[in-house]
């Protein structure tokens, strides 16, 4: 087993080197250098933000608002591993099921390899500094929400597993790919046109839009962000029951998407 | 009958409403060259996934070794090689890369995958350009590769898709000769093939499956009988082929060049 695993480490680097030394490796080493520092900048000026809006909100007792911080993380964490599988090198999982692996050691390397992509990296980084913020903040609360922030950590990382489990046929098809990254690519563009869009209908349409968003924040309170959120808002207010009792919902995220990917695999497996 | 290499009962899979196999039921000898035919979308890649482990059936078991294949899924794929129709490799690793992994996936130390990936490599003919990324490979050279990944840990039955699909006669050679050397130590080959005359040469037994169903089994010789029996008015002076065999068993009938008269 444990030869398995350094054998998988091993030829995941070498594909890793062999696509720097080859004549469209040196294209790609740029553009990986592109992407590396577009990611490093990106990914350590939205922690920084975050972790400054945690401590903001915790100092001024909004604890709640802290879902608002956790939705993005939780979005970009599910989401950019499907739009960018155009980009990245995706596990096949018949290359592995033709070896003699035992079904838990299949589970952990499918799982290893979730802990590896960007998106788990990234959303691993900014939950880290949310909790930083809240625990300059309510030092007293350090403990509780790197407890509630780990167990969000871990619903997500089985959720995005899940989810490529169940797209991966699908994914590994050159033309899905394709559609994907011209999604990408179009919700990139699209982030320039939220400001004009707002300035020219923001107003007339201000009522309709807080009849949105009010529906939206009953929906968003019971699922994982919003679960996180509230477990700490609770335990900040001493309502330890309640934050024990959401942090429990949480766990039952956590446990659900458990399932769901363990009888997804346990399917491929077999 | 001799001991049992693969033995399946009632083997069945269905797709939604599509059922690929069909109450397939085929014990293969240890030993054998056994060659599973069958024309496009005849259920022979579904029955092979499904013997490597690689698909559940539906309906029905599977014995491979003695070992029920659902039962002991690591142990029996301990004891098999594949090489899967779209050959599985990773392009971005060398050769050598790739067969060092695949004996590492099978359980060999570092020094005996090191050691069989060089023998293999230079059997192979593939040790002159040891820089050289699979993608780059030319087809033949990428099937003999699977090939080399597929035995590397010496299994006792090996599973092969097409094998000779695309592939030159040099290379063809190659793989033979690999294939020869391994039923002669006493390993099995279970190989789906479109070009017959090939199978006509190297293999004992074959089956030949039809819209998902068994409909022939046997050795070559017995098919042939079965064949002439069958048509006491044919003209039976030359030994039919297994191209005759194969084509008078699944019905198939040559258009009418009639309607191409145009070609000249």
């Amino acid at each position: 087993m444990t030869g398995q695993f350094a054998a998988i480490a091993k030829m995941r680097a070498q594909l890793f080197v062999n696509s720097l030394f080859t004549v469209r490796g040196n294209v790609e080493l740029i553009s990986r250098i592109f992407v590396i520092l577009f990611f490093a900048i990106g990914g350590l000026g939205a922690a920084a933000g975050l972790g400054a809006g945690a401590w903001y909100l915790m100092s001024h007792h909004q604890e709640f608002w802290l879902a608002a911080l956790l939705w993005p993380v939780f979005l970009f964490w599910q989401l950019f591993p499907i739009l960018a599988t155009a980009f990245t090198e995706n596990l096949d999982s018949s290359n592995l099921l033709r070896f003699p692996l035992s079904f838990r050691d299949y589970f952990a390397i499918r799982m290893a390899y979730g802990l590896l992509d960007p998106a788990s990296v990234l959303g691993s980084l900014w939950l880290l500094s949310i909790v930083a913020g809240i625990a300059i903040a309510s030092p007293a609360l350090l403990v509780w929400s790197a407890l509630v922030m780990g167990v969000f950590a871990v619903s997500n990382l089985l959720l995005g597993r899940m989810l490529f489990a169940w797209l991966e046929r699908w994914l590994a098809q050159r033309r899905t790919r394709e559609i994907f990254s011209v999604i990408f690519f179009l919700l990139l563009i699209s982030f320039q046109f939220a400001g004009p869009l707002l300035n020219r209908y923001g107003e007339r349409s201000r009522r309709e839009v807080a009849g949105v968003t009010l529906q939206l924040t009953v929906v968003q309170r019971v699922l994982p962000p919003g679960i996180a959120a509230w477990s700490i808002a609770e335990m900040s207010a001493s309502r330890i029951p309640t934050a024990i009792a959401a942090l429990m919902i949480l766990l039952l995220y956590g446990a659900l998407f458990f399932v769901l990917l363990r009888s997804r695999l346990r399917k491929q497996y077999q | 009958m001799d001991r049992l290499a693969i033995s399946t009962r009632g083997l069945t899979r269905r797709f939604g409403k599509l059922t690929a196999v069909q109450d397939v039921n085929l014990p293969v000898a240890a030993g054998q060259f056994f060659g599973f035919l069958g024309p496009n979308g005849a259920g022979k890649s579904t029955t092979i996934r499904m013997l490597t482990g690689l698909l559940a059936p539906t309906a029905g078991s599977i014995e491979i070794l003695g070992l029920d294949l659902m039962a002991n899924p690591v142990e029996v794929k301990r004891q098999i090689g594949v090489v899967p129709e779209g050959m599985a490799l990773s392009g971005r690793l060398t050769g050598a890369e790739y067969l060092n992994f695949a004996g590492r996936m099978y359980g060999l130390d570092r020094d005996t995958a090191a050691k069989r990936t060089a023998e293999l490599l230079d059997f192979m003919d593939l040790a002159n350009q040891p820089k050289k990324l699979i993608t780059d490979y030319s087809h033949g050279m990428q099937k003999k590769l699977a090939l080399a990944a597929a035995v590397i840990h010496g299994p006792k039955i090996l599973f092969l898709d097409e094998p000779f699909e695309g592939v030159d006669a040099v290379a063809s050679g190659t793989l033979k000769a690999m294939l020869q050397r391994m039923i002669s130590r006493g390993a099995t080959i279970f190989l789906t093939s479109h070009v017959l005359e090939i199978v006509e040469r190297l293999c004992s037994h074959v089956a030949i499956i039809h819209e998902g169903r068994l409909v022939a089994q046997g050795s070559i010789a017995d098919l042939r009988a079965g064949v002439e029996a069958g048509n006491p008015e044919g003209n039976h002076k030359e030994k039919l082929t297994l191209e005759q065999i194969f084509l008078s068993i699944v019905g198939g009938e040559r258009p009418d060049l009639e309607e191409l008269s145009w070609l000249g």
